[in-house]
């Protein structure tokens, strides 16, 4: 399942772009950040699926949102060594992706490797100062809490990035009553800096 | 508590409370949601006090505040500021802790005073929760809270998001407002509990000692 919703995708793009930026996920899945930064006139720009199955799911919502009027079709690279990569309109201003994981929780470190690696191979692509946001859910599972979004904040930071804020979007309504529960996903927000001074500059 | 795992499936609990969110007031609000979850009737609660001076009278409140909802809600309940000067007590043993997260939480210090199969409840409070806020107060990442406490036989079992504030459903739609947001302008609006119980090794050990003492935990302590 990836933590990911077109409104929280929408939410991201809109809050953290302006039109016209260039938006990429490293590993699209079923395509609904791309299909989201399309629809909301930015440069969709993603990796082909690193599971197969998702190719045509994320094909087919691409090219939904083109024939509902996307000013630029979303373009599809084939891996970080494309080519195509020197013919993008611009470096990249926002990365949004949401992991993946199964139902219970299986092939945990394969998804967190694939992160680790898909944030490597693109963090160079990005403007000193832009976005990464990354997506996550913390799953209960037979074997107990795996806390996804602190392992995914590890990775962030191995790869370099700065800590700039941790939302939460939830996913269920809520009551406003005292003790009311919903559901929810995790909204990790970081930022590239090259060096210490952009990073600095910005949270001042 | 295997038996609560269908109630965990929420992962956030609306706890309203007004700013500023110190670790007092988010103590006090959060007691009378998450004591009935993490303990049954009977049960002995502790609350840790963060040790802070410019704190202290609003630690007062708060702290009666939280002590009169958790023994109206049938629990035991009494108040720390070290594990060392709890641990003084010849009855030191709590079915639930509630600690806040600081540069050094001291995790093991406090599982310790734990009894088999019950609950630690680390409070970040939300400025903690924001990278700057962290930086200052020394905050370390989940992870490392969470390395700390699987060397004290602790294994995270839940991570409950509070909700202070009702949730904004609109993005921001100006300009201006957005850059607001992105330039760090952004107000939490939740504080988060960890919640770690022993692991199965760990409850597999202290079982036996403590069931043949007859700890039950029945005091009612204020």
């Amino acid at each position: 399942m990836v933590a990911m919703t077109p409104a929280i995708a929408r939410r991201c793009i809109l809050t953290y772009t302006a039109p016209g930026a260039t938006v990429l996920d490293p590993n699209p899945t079923a395509g609904i950040a791309l299909t989201e930064a399309a629809r909301t006139g930015r440069h969709a720009v993603g990796i082909q699926p690193r599971q197969p199955q998702w190719q045509s799911v994320c094909d087919a919502n691409l090219d939904l949102a083109w024939l509902a009027g996307a000013p630029a079709p979303a373009r599809t690279l084939t891996g970080i060594a494309d080519p195509q990569v020197a013919n993008l309109p611009a470096a990249v201003d926002l990365v949004l992706t949401g992991v993946l994981l199964d139902r219970d929780g299986g092939h945990y470190n394969r998804a967190l490797l694939d992160l680790y690696d898909d944030l490597r191979g693109v963090i160079d692509w990005v403007w000193p100062g832009g976005y990464v946001i990354i997506t996550c859910r913390a799953w209960h599972t037979s074997r107990g809490l795996l806390d996804l979004p602190g392992e995914v904040d590890d990775i962030a930071r191995a790869v370099g990035l700065a800590p700039h804020d941790r939302c939460v979007a939830l996913t269920s309504p809520i009551r406003l009553r005292p003790g009311s529960a919903a559901t929810h996903i995790d909204v990790m927000i970081y930022i590239v800096c090259q060096g210490r001074a952009p990073c600095l500059s910005l949270r001042a | 508590m295997n038996t609560h795992r269908h109630r965990h499936s929420r992962t956030v609990r609306y706890c309203p409370l007004e700013p500023p969110w110190l670790y007092p007031d988010v103590l006090a609000a959060a007691a009378p949601i998450l004591v009935p979850v993490y303990t049954e009737p009977g049960h002995r609660v502790l609350l840790v006090e963060r040790g802070q001076a410019d704190h202290a009278d609003r630690w007062d409140t708060r702290r009666d505040e939280a002590i009169e909802t958790i023994l109206r809600l049938g629990r035991g309940a009494t108040t720390a500021v070290s594990a060392k000067a709890s641990a003084d007590d010849e009855h030191a043993v709590y079915d639930l802790i509630v600690c806040p997260r600081t540069g050094s939480t001291p995790i093991a210090e406090w599982a310790r005073l734990l009894s088999p199969a019950r609950s630690l409840i680390v409070l970040t409070i939300p400025r903690a929760l924001l990278p700057s806020g962290g930086r200052n107060d020394g905050v370390a990442p989940d992870s490392a809270l969470r390395r700390e406490a699987a060397l004290a036989g602790l294994a995270l079992v839940d991570r409950v998001v509070l909700l202070h504030h009702p949730p904004s459903a609109r993005p921001p739609c100006r300009k201006r407002q957005r850059l607001a947001v992105t330039l760090g302008g952004h107000r939490p609006s939740h504080s988060e509990a960890h919640v770690f119980q022993p692991n199965d090794t760990e409850r597999a050990r202290a079982n036996a000692p403590r069931h043949e003492d007859g700890e039950n935990g029945g005091e009612h302590r204020a």
